[in-house]
């Protein structure tokens, strides 16, 4: 019977430490999978002009490759974003060569997700060989959503073409 | 305090406490969303009225570039037309507003609440207000971040859920160790049980033995005095002498039996026969007791019992089955085979059993009649276990009481 009563006991405890090491939502079906994962937020198509800042920084943790959406981690004063690139597929030519510790400037749409965490959906990035990395138009338009042609520009230079917005609202 | 009253008394008080937590885990979580609400309207509040600060201090609102708080996703003032003054994003200011929900709060001096879920997924507390400037009244739309606040629902709602797998285990935990103690205390009492048979069955066999041999000699005396008395009245004091001896006898013989070690005897017999020698030996007793015997049925093969052992078998209950019905009655016997087992069910027309007889109708010594012994069921069981059968006692739907026997057939040969 003590042996009993010892492994129904640890299977308990294994449960309650399993459960309480995973955020609320996640019991209730929220937060988990989805486009946005943890964050609950639309990573992707997501965007709203409402929350458009521009943010100077340093790079805290370069773009992982194998994750979907790419992002990368940017750290500027107290605070730390984690910028959202774009899905996998389209940014799989660029050149995503940041180290960290670079200077780097963003503009986008940030979002705080339902993880805690501080998000910016990027319209464009300061690559680090002086251009930018244009990923959205300025109404908030992802490049690989069509009707617009992002890509790599040179200083100066003004992206084309694009319209609307993910937003509801302002 | 009896055992049954403590277990009640534990349930209820276990059945209570979980009431009550759940009450106290689901009062928490439903009081968690209006804290966070009121949190939420008074850093809007706070914002507002710094904002409004600064907007009085500099028309313009130039100033405003620099206000900053982590709180807020975003703010922006919009005009009695709907065009925006001032925003945090500077590229929107100058543009209108494209939904008319602003109009409410230009219509009176009321602010306004609600979520709602910006274009990046995020869903944000969205109050609007009133601004007042020298000569004008502008609206203040103040967006803010739901994350912080919302942490009081997201943790009463961890509670719920801790609060209720917890007391599932625990509940779990309860009904495994009941059910342990149960199991514990139903092999205590058939050790006890087991233990006072046992020491019964010695004490029988001890008195049996010394019974058996005087008892040969009053029975012996006896017939002899009936035989020799010339009196009718001294023929029929004997005769009681030689009744009472034989009834004594029988029951000495019963309780070697149950006593003795049983060896078990090779041999095999065929039930419909013995169930007929049965009926014919019990045949006059029945017919004075106007019992009535029945038997259907057929078993294909002879049961894996000696005839002698079968035979007693079915004599005792019989014998007990007319027992039951000292008005008469009705036994019936219905026999059947699965191919394994052979079964022998007899059932009778009398009132049945008791709850507590039937709970022992095979221990040895119970009886619920002046003059039984109380063995007649108790060595059936002994001899039906002894050569791999079983033995049930019941009550029939229809009433009475029924008896299943189930022997083993012997093997067919191939």
């Amino acid at each position: 019977m003590g042996r009993f009563s010892s492994l129904f006991f640890l299977i308990a405890a294994a449960i309650v430490v399993v459960m309480l090491q995973r955020p609320a939502e996640a019991f209730w079906g929220f937060g988990s999978g989805g486009e946005g994962g943890a964050s609950g937020l639309d990573l992707v198509q997501g965007y709203d002009r409402n929350t458009v800042v521009t943010q100077t920084g340093r790079v805290a943790a370069t773009p992982d490759s194998s994750a979907d959406p790419v992002t990368i981690e940017v750290v500027t004063g107290s605070e730390r974003f984690v910028v959202v690139l774009g899905p996998r597929w389209y940014l799989q030519d660029d050149h995503l060569d940041w180290k960290a510790g670079d200077a780097v400037t963003v503009r986008g749409s940030k979002a705080q997700g339902k993880d805690g965490r501080s998000y910016l959906l990027a319209q464009w990035i300061s690559a680090p060989s002086g251009g930018q990395l244009v990923l959205r138009n300025e109404t908030g338009r992802p490049a690989w959503a069509g009707g617009f042609k992002g890509g790599q520009q040179g200083a100066g230079q003004q992206q084309r073409g694009g319209t609307g917005s993910g937003r509801r609202g302002r | 305090m009896h055992r049954s009253q403590f277990t009640y008394s534990i349930l209820l008080g276990g059945l209570l406490l979980t009431a009550l937590l759940l009450w106290f885990a689901v009062a928490n979580y439903r009081n968690a969303e209006p804290v966070a609400h009121s949190i939420l309207r008074g850093i809007s509040l706070s914002l507002g009225q710094a904002i409004e600060a600064l907007a009085v201090r500099d028309p313009s609102l130039k100033t405003l570039v620099d206000f900053s708080s982590s709180d807020s996703a975003y703010f922006s003032i919009l005009d009695q037309r709907g065009t925006i003054r001032f925003h945090r994003n500077p590229e929107l200011i100058g543009s209108q507003i494209d939904d008319q929900r602003f109009q409410a709060v230009v219509a009176a001096p009321v602010i306004t609440e609600e979520r709602i879920r910006l274009g990046t997924g995020e869903v944000v507390f969205e109050t609007q207000q009133q601004l007042h400037l020298p000569g004008e009244t502008l609206v203040l739309r103040l967006a803010l971040h739901t994350w912080q606040a919302d942490q009081i629902i997201r943790r009463a709602r961890t509670g719920v859920v801790v609060i209720v797998v917890l007391l599932a285990v625990a509940w779990g935990f309860g009904v495994w160790v009941l059910r342990l103690q149960q199991r514990d205390l139903r092999r205590r009492e058939a050790m006890a049980r087991h233990e006072q048979l046992a020491r019964l069955g010695e004490l029988g066999a001890v008195l049996a033995h010394e019974v058996r041999t005087p008892l040969a000699g009053i029975k012996g005396f006896a017939q002899l005095l009936r035989e020799r008395a010339q009196e009718p009245k001294q023929q029929e004091y004997a005769g009681k002498i030689v009744a009472e001896s034989e009834r004594l006898e029988g029951l000495v013989t019963d309780l070697l039996t149950y006593t003795r070690q049983e060896t078990l005897q090779e041999g095999s017999a065929t039930v419909q026969e013995q169930v007929q020698e049965a009926c014919d030996h019990l045949a006059e007793e029945a017919g004075r007791a106007r019992v009535a015997l029945q038997v259907t049925g057929d078993i294909g093969r002879p049961v894996a019992c000696p005839a002698d052992r079968l035979r007693q078998l079915l004599l005792n209950l019989f014998a007990n089955a007319m027992q039951a019905m000292p008005e008469g009655g009705i036994i019936r016997v219905v026999l059947s085979d699965n191919g394994e087992q052979a079964t022998i069910l007899i059932s009778d027309s009398g009132p049945g059993f008791a709850e507590e007889s039937l709970k022992r109708a095979f221990d040895p010594f119970y009886t619920t009649r002046a003059s039984g012994s109380g063995l007649g069921l108790a060595v059936c069981r002994k001899l039906a276990e002894g050569y791999g059968g079983v033995i049930v006692a019941a009550n029939a739907p229809e009433g009475g009481a029924e008896i299943t026997l189930q022997l083993p057939l012997i093997k067919e040969l191939a």
